[in-house]
């Protein structure tokens, strides 16, 4: 019977409670969209990269090492030499290096020149190396691999021939259009930067940079040694063992012979975090304002409500309603309200992440799940519940105190 | 053998107010009739408040078939209310985003009986001459002739040992008043009710054997604080 008079009164006033719904559809989306994205920034960043120790480039932030060197973003300042890459290589506590090289792109997707060892040493997730989809790594000069996403929405399939231009962004005006490459392996998804990346060798940065008559003349030759750069841009460094990080950090950034700089990559992410830290809490705070706007409207209109409703407590107290059914039919209203709000701000939500997951990454480099239901999730959604039964609780408890003193007569 | 209503030495003022409503003695029988004549603020509510258990008195003792209403808790008076009494009011006798039948059955979910359709509700609405439609009917597209009759029908659900009426054909014209006032005295003898009917209208009193004055039963007096 309740259920049937919560259902029967709230369509009867299926005006207010539209626009009271409407008002908590709206923020409780934005709470948990809010919700969402800082667990999901914070879970796709730190996925990025694992298993580095170091992150050697030249001096600068170390977050702007780190964002330029793993996540793409920016710009690098300054390169350093081939030959500081040769040193750590030879350094008795270094396992593995992988020289970055940055600066091209192909049709707004960052290319890096790199070694084959980068598909052998990196990680990301949890220590998982990256994966071949299709092909293998690259043999000769031209040989590219593509990220999974630059396959996908540029419709590369293996054996493909692209070519690749000088500078970042989508129209360069400088296109190396006399070094084209060819697709040699596809990776799997990472959901990391990597699958927005066009990988090729270090050679290869050098081929598209030099002028096209030197280029056929080494081709002819056979004579690839002369492409061996000067410049890389940083190089992702592994150790045999952890303690050796320190020693290594200090010998790096005094080393005499290159400007160098060594940041770890863990630290590095913190700063992130601090940086981000106060953003996070902003915006938390203004959905739980815009939350608490929304349950004062449910408030008001509950309260509003309870003036022409004092006839229908009236009738239901002499039918032998207890005061305490009246107060639960107040209550369940509000919670009905409520709970129909938050499941449609989750579908909502989760509608917009499927919609918006490939302009999210390609734009920003996010890589948002479209599962939205965490434990943070369902105990912020439990909140909600709580503070709308909170907000209930004055117009039900105006309800009570009616529905005992109902004036029976007019 | 007890009386269906039998009021005592009833004391009760309302919270905050100086004004004490009192009633020494008043006995109804059971299946008696009474007309209660009284104008508006002659105690009419609070009458039918201490009546029907919602109001509780100072002092006092209001039995309603026997059963003393003070001596029972805040959820028995109401369930009490819910299998004994059936009250009309004026108006507002009705939730109105319920149609008929659901408020037949608020009603009897309130006094934990089963609505029984075809020996109770049918036969009551051909008493009361509505037709078998009105039961699915939203209460809004009634007329107010049919929610007066509906509301009859709702505080008759559960056999109610007495009826509390207040005004019930004030919103009516007297060919219709007439009408109604023979259908509610055929219900209530069918039912075996007692009936308490409060009205203003001397000429609904030619329907009664029994006439009262509210004012001979019941005093106000303000007590200066």
């Amino acid at each position: 019977m309740l259920k049937k008079l919560v259902w029967k009164s709230v369509v009867s006033r299926k005006k207010t409670v539209l626009l009271t719904f409407l008002s908590l559809l709206v923020s409780i989306s934005l709470l948990v969209s809010v919700e969402h994205l800082r667990s999901q920034i914070k879970e796709s960043f730190n996925r990025t990269i694992s298993g580095t120790d170091l992150i050697v480039g030249a001096p600068t932030g170390e977050l702007n090492l780190l964002l330029y060197s793993v996540f793409r973003m920016g710009s690098p300042t300054n390169n350093i030499q081939y030959d500081s890459l040769l040193m750590l290589q030879k350094h008795r506590s270094v396992a593995w290096t992988i020289p970055l090289s940055l600066g091209d792109s192909h049709k707004g997707f960052r290319v890096l020149g790199t070694t084959n060892d980068y598909f052998d040493h990196f990680k990301y997730g949890n220590k998982q190396n990256i994966a071949f989809a299709k092909g293998n790594k690259f043999s000769t000069l031209f040989d590219v691999v593509l990220g999974a996403e630059v396959a996908e929405s540029l419709g590369y399939r293996l054996g493909d021939d692209i070519v690749v231009s000088h500078g970042i962004g989508n129209t360069s005006f400088h296109k190396h259009d006399h070094s084209p490459f060819h697709v040699t392996g596809i990776l799997k998804p990472t959901g990391t930067p990597v699958d927005r990346t066009l990988h090729v060798s270090l050679q290869a940065i050098e081929a598209i940079h030099i002028a096209p008559r030197a280029l056929d003349g080494i081709i002819a030759s056979e004579n690839y040694n002369e492409l061996e750069p000067a410049n890389i841009t940083a190089v992702l460094v592994g150790l045999k063992s952890k303690l050796a990080t320190f020693t290594l950090q200090r010998q790096v950034n005094q080393y005499k012979n290159d400007r160098l700089m060594a940041v770890l990559p863990g630290v590095a992410l913190n700063q992130l975090w601090q940086l981000m830290a106060s953003m996070e809490k902003l915006l938390q705070f203004i959905s739980a304002l815009v939350l608490l706007a929304s349950l004062f409207g449910l408030t008001t209109m509950l309260l509003a409500s309870m003036n022409e409703r004092s006839v229908e407590i009236a009738v239901m107290r002499i039918l032998g309603a207890s005061p305490r059914f009246v107060l639960l039919l107040i209550l369940s209203e509000a919670v009905f309200i409520v709970l129909l709000a938050s499941v449609s701000a989750c579908v909502l939500v989760s509608g917009a992440l499927v919609v918006l997951s490939d302009w999210l990454s390609q734009t920003y480099g996010l890589f948002l799940s479209t599962n939205l239901m965490s434990q943070e999730q369902l105990i912020l959604l439990l909140l909600v519940l709580l503070s709308a039964i909170f907000s209930a609780i004055f117009p039900a408890i105006e309800a009570y105190r009616k529905a005992l003193h109902s004036q029976l007569s007019t | 053998m007890t009386s269906a209503v039998q009021l005592s030495s009833v004391i009760f003022s309302y919270p905050n107010s100086n004004a004490v409503f009192e009633c020494n003695d008043w006995t109804l029988n059971h299946g008696e009739h009474v007309f209660l004549q009284g104008p508006s603020g002659s105690g009419k509510s609070t009458l039918l408040g201490l009546l029907s258990g919602i109001l509780k008195p100072n002092s006092g003792e209001v039995c309603i078939n026997g059963t003393e209403l003070s001596r029972l808790s805040q959820k028995q008076r109401d369930k009490f209310r819910a299998q004994n009494l059936g009250v009309v009011f004026q108006q507002f006798n009705l939730v109105p985003y319920l149609n008929t039948l659901e408020n037949l059955q608020l009603a009897t979910h309130f006094a934990n009986s089963e609505l029984d359709i075809e020996g109770h509700v049918k036969p009551m609405l051909e008493a009361l001459k509505l037709d078998e439609s009105v039961l699915t009917q939203a209460i809004s597209t009634l007329s107010i002739g049919q929610k007066q009759r509906v509301a009859i029908m709702r505080a008759c659900v559960n056999t109610p040992k007495v009826l509390l009426v207040d005004e019930p054909t004030s919103a009516l014209d007297s060919q219709a008043a007439n009408g109604f006032m023979g259908l509610l005295l055929d219900l209530c003898k069918v039912n075996q009710s007692s009936l308490i009917f409060v009205s203003h209208d001397d000429s609904l009193g030619s329907y009664f054997e029994r006439h009262e004055t509210l004012s001979n039963i019941a005093t106000w007096s303000s007590v200066d604080g």
